[in-house]
């Protein structure tokens, strides 16, 4: 066969790219239903970390989601609420730029948003072994039970080993991840000025 | 031409010729996931798959393959299976594709893969192409993972996750950080190098 011609390399090259992305196609859509379902389950786990609403199994993760947590909208905006013993806990799930991606996150405030509950992350596209530390149990408990400082705003300040003083609205930076640390900054008071806003405050 | 035999292969690609050590591919990977020996493992596993089996479909077609598209066409074999693992870990390992995120598909870019397809599997038969492709990313898993166990216990003081050193023990933030690579793996080419050379010369 002459693999030299022209025809046959327009051919050749076609008939490939239409067969391997045919076969990526299949596989795609034998999975599509398990990915969309992790994804989904990501998302509830995510919710019920940063509101603090312990679970042992996924199973039990979305019943109890199903059950406690009440998906409500108002301005616009998609919010979550859940009681516990008389207070009431907001979550949120919110996106915005990372370093080097897309960085959504959930976060959960107290009735009257002036301490934290929780935060945890959904998805992220950080340096592995630095930014994508945020994901890192240590530097998530900072988060918890967090007083927000002035303008119900948190503050992301130097590099170090966690902050543990859940009074001063302040949280440490990920050594070597300064950029990234940053920017999960900016994301979280995005996220509390939008609670904010869907609960009828000033932005 | 003597054919290539499988254990002259494999040497090859572990040792004499290794992809890091001596042709100094896939450096950018080795920079960037080494800091952690978890990441590294799955990266490393991902890149045999991929230039184990992309180095067979090119061996299988390289008769069909026409001479002027074949770097395009090694490129969406490559592609194709690294969407293909891709696609699996979100599927099954959905914890593993988050810890790894970007990486993944930036397989793709590892100049391995593509070295081996151009330099091995475009004039081998199909099962010593499946080897060396095998035998390639096990050379370039050793080297990071001798990359991988300094900067996790220096920069962490963990290995694989779990508290080797003791407490107290300061960590080095420069191994986190990706410049540790650099210096380490020139430590390691240059002691490589001198076992090389000392080998040699008790040969001559």
């Amino acid at each position: 066969m002459n693999t030299k011609g022209k025809v046959y390399t327009v051919v050749f090259t076609f008939v490939a790219s239409f067969i391997f992305i045919l076969l990526l196609a299949l596989v795609d859509t034998l999975v599509a239903d398990q990915i969309s379902r992790n994804e989904e389950l990501s998302r509830v786990r995510a919710l019920l970390n940063a509101m603090n609403i312990p679970y042992a199994t996924d199973t039990e993760a979305l019943r109890l989601f199903h059950k406690e947590v009440t998906a409500l909208t108002s301005n616009g905006i998609d919010y979550y609420r859940y009681e516990r013993n008389g207070e009431t806990v907001y979550g949120l799930i919110h996106r915005g730029d990372g370093l080097w991606g897309t960085i959504t996150i959930a976060v959960a405030v107290n009735q009257d948003l002036t301490r934290m509950i929780g935060l945890d992350v959904i998805s992220q596209n950080e340096t592995p072994g630095l930014g994508a530390r945020i994901d890192e149990s240590w530097f998530k408990a900072q988060f918890q039970g967090e007083r927000l400082g002035a303008g119900g705003r948190l503050t992301v300040g130097e590099p170090g080993p966690g902050d543990t003083d859940h009074g001063n609205g302040k949280v440490d930076a990920i050594t070597g991840a300064s950029l990234t640390s940053r920017q999960l900054g900016i994301i979280v008071n995005d996220a509390l000025a939008t609670l904010r806003r869907a609960l009828g405050g000033a932005g | 031409m003597k054919k290539p035999r499988l254990a002259e292969v494999a040497i090859k690609n572990l040792w004499t010729e290794n992809p890091i050590l001596i042709q100094i591919l896939g450096i950018c990977s080795t920079l960037a996931v080494t800091n952690n020996l978890t990441n590294t493992s799955i990266m490393a596993l991902g890149v045999i798959f991929t230039t184990s089996f992309s180095n067979f479909t090119v061996s299988l077609l390289k008769k069909l393959i026409p001479h002027q598209v074949r770097m395009i066409i090694q490129t969406l074999i490559i592609a194709f299976f690294v969407i293909i693992i891709n696609i699996t870990l979100k599927a099954f390992l959905p914890q593993i594709s988050r810890a790894l995120g970007p990486y993944v598909g930036l397989i793709i870019t590892n100049c391995i893969i593509m070295g081996r397809a151009e330099a091995f599997a475009r004039s081998n038969p199909v099962g010593l192409s499946l080897w060396d492709g095998f035998t390639s990313g096990a050379g370039y898993m050793a080297v990071l993972l001798i990359v991988a166990f300094f900067r996790e216990l220096l920069g962490f003081g963990t290995l694989y996750g779990f508290r080797i050193m003791p407490e107290g023990f300061v960590t080095w933030t420069i191994m986190v950080t990706a410049p540790s690579a650099f210096f380490l793996l020139g430590v390691v080419i240059w002691v490589m190098k001198s076992v090389k050379d000392r080998k040699r010369k008790e040969r001559t």
